[in-house]
């Protein structure tokens, strides 16, 4: 299979046009979705793809990109097709959110990221499943219908970005964009065989991502390799005025790119009560990671994050505050679903009701009794005192190390409708989750070729979280590791 | 974990203030899962605060804190053209009335009678 690189070499010179490479991804995708190609049976279809954008818009943009190529002003990213997740706004364009309650809705604008993609001739072939307004980890809470695993369809491909994973995995596009609010793009990377990550919080614009817990959410890809996430970051980190949360060029650290060689395990690793929730074949795999570091040379130093294990509390408290509050704009006056049938207060309950799922509603009662007059107190003011507290643990080691390492996932991808406690499900994410919680850039790789991948040999990953605003120091590391077990 | 009390008239009043509406089916289910969660959360209880509180947090990322946590303001002015977006708003409006977004009646002639 090419890299992106390759192909921008085949695109500038000549050998390939930016309509050929659009219609080789538009072909793969009918080739496997249900949607768009009625022979493949229900079992085959993999659902990760919702829709293509409108025919006027990818034609537009192929144009535009052919023109950009031609007039010898291209980057290596100009032309090549990508599919985006339900939660980013393309102007004029449908984004559903994975929700009944969006099901009709026509963005009015675009994400600023969005916006930048198409000066740059980047093409925006169509949305990606997901779960519902990024809440879940399986795919299982999206109204249309799960994502399946590219490797064994009996299997989920974890969430909430799970088309766009999905999609990667299964060649129908080189990159796709995600959303990470505690795990969203690096546990179904891990379960799809990826590279996922996610940035430092403040350094990719939010404007125009559908909003799930505000000081969580961070946008990432979804990509084969490092390399591609790299330079793909380079061109979506830019400060935005428009994201009050996005930070300005003067204020990014300076990028730290002396390299210590040393990588922290969390003393947590070696609690007998943790390791007995991951799955053994993930620490066995884990451990190979680590003697393979050390065989490049890295020092591995066991390191004390004392509540580390507490961030999973913490998030389970701030992200249902914030969805309560997020998911507060959704009335069925404005946009959205509306149910009628009384007065306002009751338009408003029924429009609600109807328009969120489970897991959803879920969590808008979690947090609105969270921030309760009763429990404001004992519930959000102690998660934003703790959360405070592990950013200080965070920042003690890494004057330490370079990089925090973990496994990614405590388990493998299940089967479907095998977990149905939600609690169950979030601890999933134990080790996703504290990078959110402090806004570190992080990043889960695989650990396996991907044609040794199958439904008897699931994919394996490992993760990494670096130091605020050292996403570079990151990427120079894993592509270290990378390349070893590539090769 | 500690034990918590949450009811199943928490449930409702919460259910209520939340604008959502369960059925007893879903109140029973609900009431489990989320207690669960409740218990599970309230570790957090046990961190302790007072290192952090008397050193305002400070050290870490302290160009990233400055940059999130002050509010971010600018001038009340109109950047689009006029009626730039007003069309495409509309459009996505449920019930639309000519240029107006309808809602159902707020004030009721009757009852204020009444009163």
């Amino acid at each position: 299979m090419k890299t992106v690189k390759q192909i921008h070499e085949d695109l500038v010179s000549k050998k390939i046009t930016v309509r050929q490479l659009v219609d080789l991804s538009l072909e793969t995708i009918k080739n496997n979705e249900r949607k768009f190609n009625q022979n493949i049976s229900e079992a085959e279809d993999l659902n990760a793809v919702v829709d293509f954008y409108s025919t006027e818009f990818i034609n537009e943009q192929i144009i535009n990109a052919q023109k950009i190529i031609d007039e010898n002003k291209s980057d290596v990213w100009t032309g090549i097709p990508i599919l985006v997740k339900d939660n980013i706004l393309v102007a004029g364009e449908k984004v559903t959110a994975g929700s009944k309650m969006l099901e009709n809705y026509v963005a009015t604008y675009d994400a600023s990221i969005v916006e930048k993609l198409k000066e740059k001739g980047v093409i925006l072939l169509g949305r990606t499943n997901m779960d519902e307004f990024a809440m879940g980890s399986s795919s299982e809470t999206s109204f249309y219908g799960p994502t399946k695993n590219p490797f064994d369809k009996e299997r989920v491909p974890g969430g909430s970005s799970a088309g766009s994973a999905a999609s990667v995995a299964s060649n129908y596009t080189l990159l796709a964009l995600g959303s990470d609010t505690g795990g969203s793009i690096r546990l179904p990377a891990a379960f799809c065989n990826l590279v996922g990550f996610k940035p430092t919080y403040g350094s990719v614009s939010r404007f125009g991502l559908i909003a799930m817990g505000s000081s969580l959410d961070q946008i990432g890809t979804f990509t084969n390799n490092v390399e591609e996430a790299e330079s793909f970051f380079e061109l979506i980190s830019f400060y935005d005025k428009k994201d009050s949360t996005s930070i300005p060029k003067e204020k990014r650290q300076d990028i730290n790119l002396e390299i210590k060689k040393k990588i922290g395990i969390p003393k947590i690793l070696s609690d007998e009560k943790i390791r007995k929730s991951v799955d053994p074949k993930i620490l066995e795999d884990f451990e190979l990671q680590v003697k393979n570091l050390k065989t490049l040379g890295y020092k591995i130093e066991e390191v004390d994050i004392p509540n580390m294990d507490k961030a999973l509390a913490i998030y389970y408290i701030i992200c249902p505050a914030e969805v309560s509050s997020n998911m507060g704009r959704y009335d069925g006056v404005r946009y959205g679903l509306f149910s009628g049938g009384g007065d306002t207060i009751k338009n408003f309950i029924n429009s609600r009701t109807e328009g969120f799922g489970d897991e959803v509603r879920r969590r808008i009662l979690l947090g609105t009794y969270i921030l309760s007059a009763g429990y404001f107190d004992a519930y959000y003011n102690k998660a934003v005192m703790a959360r405070e507290i592990l950013k200080m643990e965070f920042q003690k080691v890494f004057e330490e190390v370079d990089l925090i390492m973990t496994p990614t996932s405590t388990m493998f991808p299940w089967k479907f409708g095998e977990i149905t406690n939600p609690l169950a499900m979030y601890l999933a994410d134990l080790f996703t989750v504290p990078a959110n919680i402090i806004g570190a850039p992080a990043i889960s790789i695989q650990t396996t070729k991907k044609e040794d991948v199958n439904s008897q040999n699931l994919p394996r990953a490992v993760h990494f979280i670096g130091n605020l605003f050292e996403d570079k120091k990151l990427f120079k590391i894993v592509k270290d590791l990378e390349s070893f077990i590539q090769k | 974990m500690a034990n918590i009390e949450f009811t199943k008239k928490d449930l409702e009043d919460v259910a209520l203030l939340s604008r959502l509406s369960l059925t007893e089916e879903e109140k029973e289910k609900f009431l489990v899962q989320m207690k669960e969660v409740l218990e599970y959360v309230g570790q957090v209880s046990e961190m302790t605060s007072g290192s952090v509180e008397s050193s305002g947090g400070e050290g870490y990322g302290k160009q990233f804190k400055d940059s999130v946590n002050n509010n971010i303001i600018r001038e009340d002015n109109v950047l689009n053209q006029a009626n730039f977006y007003t069309e495409a708003l509309l459009e996505n409006a449920p019930i639309r009335n000519g240029d107006y977004v309808e809602v159902a009646q707020v004030l009721d002639k009757h009852k204020n009678k009444e009163k």
